[in-house]
Formats: structure tokens, C-alpha cells, sequence
């Protein structure tokens, strides 16, 4: 507990600053942002809104939501409740709300792709919506449908060396993580845990990385090069080939974020954040 | 939760103003500005709602002679320093988290 006491010497003219942390919470207060998704998304379900709010709020605290163009929490369990973007919850191609295409099975624990037609449409255009050499995306699967060859988690690409996208490569001996930049910017790493939080964070022409499921990152690849991000929109499970999908993703999503690069700092930040959230959900892996 | 008591000592009405910090650099509050005043306002004495004037970044209150109270419930954490408490009249504020 904390008190601070103002006179009306302290109060006049341009005041005084706060010297005391004011907690959240009390009252059943909900932060703005968190509240707009939760009503626009009909969510009613108390662990959902507890674990949204605690969501944004964390990010907030992170200082990395406003870097944040698009995040799909996947709560409600339903393709039309899984469809809101929480950054911008209107129902519209502008705002980044998600339409899903082929055979998706949605419930409680997020959104299926069936691997074999199944991706989502963010109408987020890399192009006008991200820069060039400061962009991430971020997953959270919590099965582990790898399948066969490369299955993207999302993103695009139109040509050579404009690739913005994850993947996961099952050669048969060995599963590796891979995000391609571009030429000379095939970040991979290999690993034994498939399910669970990963990211792809560009923050520099020459600085790539990944952000692995316990928060580390893989060493910077210096040397990626992007002549320019795709003027097609992102997708999710799929990789968008210049507007046509390509190499169906097979594992179930709970958690995607599109935005600016993260720091390695604030990649942990969001492993973090995730994981408190699916936790909270009770789907955490 | 912070509880808001406040001690009128003038006639007549005092005013208590609580302001988010504007962005350094324009002044303003600009997309990404704290929303330090967005939460709700419970368990009032000897106020209410209704003097009460709310933005997300901005709220002010007219606190009536004397004695008056109530709690504020942010919907963020407000750190230190991000918020600016200005007053007019013979006002004494006490914050109580």
C-alpha cells in the first residue's frame, strides 16, 4: 500500500506527477482495447475475457502492442469468433480480419488446418503494411501435425528475394524451423519441441532472427537480402505465391501476431505474454 | 485500485484534475499514449458520478466543500510519473493505493 498526499501548493500551476504506481484492476475494470475485442467478438466466457485483458495488458506493459498490426488471440472457439483481429476488432479487409478458406476445424483450443487446403486470409499486405526491414510474425501451434517437406506457418512471397514467411521442413530424419528473408536469408534451426511459440523477427537489412518456444533467439543471419516486401496479403497456415497459396500447414494455431520487428528483448516479452495467456486458457504446451 | 479522499476547505467547489502525460515530442497524445485514465470509479462518499468528466487520457472531478471520496480502477497500471495531478481551490488530495 502506498499514499501520497497533494496540498494545494503541490496541485496549483502545472501540478505535480504521480510518485506512486496506481495498480490496475478493482471494480472489474477491463482495458479499452481488450474490451472493444471482447464485445465486438461476443466473448462472454470469464477465463476468455480474464486472459485477453491480462493479454493486452502485458503486452502494454511490454511496450511492444504498438507495434502490433495484426494479433489473433483465437478465443470463442468458433470461425466467427476466431476471425477478430485484436489490434483493430472491426469486420472488415482493412481492419485484418481474418477470412478462412478450405477445411478449417475451430474450438477451444484454437484453429485446425486440415494440410491439405486450409489457410486464412489476413489482407494484410506486406507491401503497404509492414517496412521493408523491420517486420515479424509470431506463432503459437499447439499440436504437432507436422506432415511432410515444407509446411508454412504463414506469410508471402512474389518472387526472388522478397519472401516474408515461416516454415517448418520435415526432411524425414530431421524437423527444422526456417524463416525466409530472402536470398542468403534462410534462418533455420533445428529442434526437438515442435509445438508451441515461435516468431520471426527482421530488424535490420543485415539483422534476422528467430525467437524459439522457450524465448531464445538463433543467432542473427547478417546477411538476408529482401528487394522488397510482396504487395500480396499475408496468410496464415499457407504462404501467399503471389496470390496463390501454397503448401498447406497442418497444425492447430492458438496465437498469430503480424507486425513490426521485435528485438530479441521483446520477443521474450511476447513468448511471454503467450504463454501466460494460453496458460491462463488452459492450452498452454 | 486507488482511492481518491479529498479535503474542500473553500466555500464552494474545488476542481481536481488527473492527465495523462502528452507525447514529448508533439504535445499531444498521439496513438500509443498511455491511456491512464481509462478504468471505472466505485464506491463513492459524499460524491458521484455524475461530477465527474472522463476521457481515456483525462479525468476531472468537482469536489464539493468538505469531506469526499471515492476509488478510482484503472484499466492499466499507471506508472510512476506518467501522470500529472493539478488542482484548483483549497483542496487537499490523499491517494491511497
Amino acid at each position: 500500500m502506498a499514499t501520497l498526499v497533494l496540498t494545494k501548493y503541490n496541485l496549483a500551476g502545472a501540478g505535480i506527477l504521480n510518485s506512486i504506481e496506481l495498480p490496475s484492476g478493482g471494480g472489474g475494470a477491463l482495458d479499452p482495447d481488450a474490451e472493444a475485442f471482447l464485445t465486438a467478438a461476443t466473448i462472454t466466457d470469464p477465463t476468455e475475457i480474464s486472459a485477453v485483458n491480462q493479454l493486452v495488458i502485458d503486452m502494454k506493459d511490454a511496450g511492444i502492442w504498438t507495434k502490433m498490426k495484426a494479433v489473433y488471440p483465437f478465443v470463442g472457439g468458433t470461425s466467427t469468433t476466431h476471425k477478430w483481429n485484436l489490434i483493430n476488432p472491426v469486420d472488415s479487409d482493412a481492419a485484418f480480419r481474418l477470412t478462412f478458406n478450405g477445411g478449417w476445424t475451430h474450438s477451444s483450443d484454437g484453429a485446425l488446418p486440415n494440410g491439405t487446403n486450409a489457410y486464412a486470409n489476413t489482407y494484410l499486405f506486406a507491401l503497404t503494411e509492414l517496412q521493408q526491414f523491420n517486420h515479424h510474425h509470431s506463432f503459437y501451434h499447439n499440436t504437432d501435425n507436422i506432415g511432410t517437406g515444407l509446411r508454412q506457418f504463414g506469410g508471402v512471397r512474389a518472387g526472388t528475394n522478397t519472401d516474408f514467411r515461416t516454415a517448418i521442413e520435415n526432411s524425414g530424419t530431421a524437423i527444422t524451423f526456417r524463416s525466409l528473408g530472402g536470398a542468403n536469408g534462410d534462418v533455420g534451426y533445428t529442434a526437438s519441441t515442435i509445438k508451441g511459440f515461435r516468431a520471426s523477427s527482421r530488424i535490420a537489412n543485415n539483422d534476422m532472427f528467430q525467437i524459439k518456444q522457450d524465448g531464445t533467439t538463433t543467432t542473427p543471419f547478417t546477411t538476408p537480402t529482401i528487394t522488397a516486401l510482396p504487395n500480396y496479403p499475408c496468410f496464415l497456415a499457407a504462404f501467399d505465391n503471389g496470390g496463390v497459396p501454397q503448401a498447406y500447414g497442418a497444425m492447430q494455431v492458438a496465437f498469430h501476431s503480424i507486425g513490426d520487428g521485435l528485438t530479441a528483448s521483446e520477443g521474450l516479452d511476447l513468448r511471454n505474454a503467450v504463454q501466460t495467456f494460453q496458460t491462463t486458457l488452459g492450452r498452454a504446451v | 485500485m486507488a482511492n481518491f479522499s479529498f479535503n474542500n476547505q473553500s466555500t464552494g467547489s474545488a476542481y481536481f484534475v488527473y492527465e495523462t502525460i502528452t507525447d514529448t515530442a508533439t504535445g499531444r497524445y498521439i496513438s500509443g499514449s498511455l491511456k491512464a485514465a481509462s478504468g471505472s470509479f466505485t464506491n463513492f462518499t459524499s460524491s458521484n458520478s455524475n461530477l465527474i468528466i472522463q476521457s481515456d487520457y483525462i479525468w476531472g472531478v468537482v469536489v464539493l466543500p468538505g469531506d469526499s471520496n471515492f476509488d478510482f480502477n484503472p484499466a492499466i497500471t499507471v506508472p510512476i510519473e506518467s501522470v500529472r495531478f493539478r488542482g484548483t481551490g483549497n483542496l487537499t488530495v490523499t491517494i491511497t493505493t
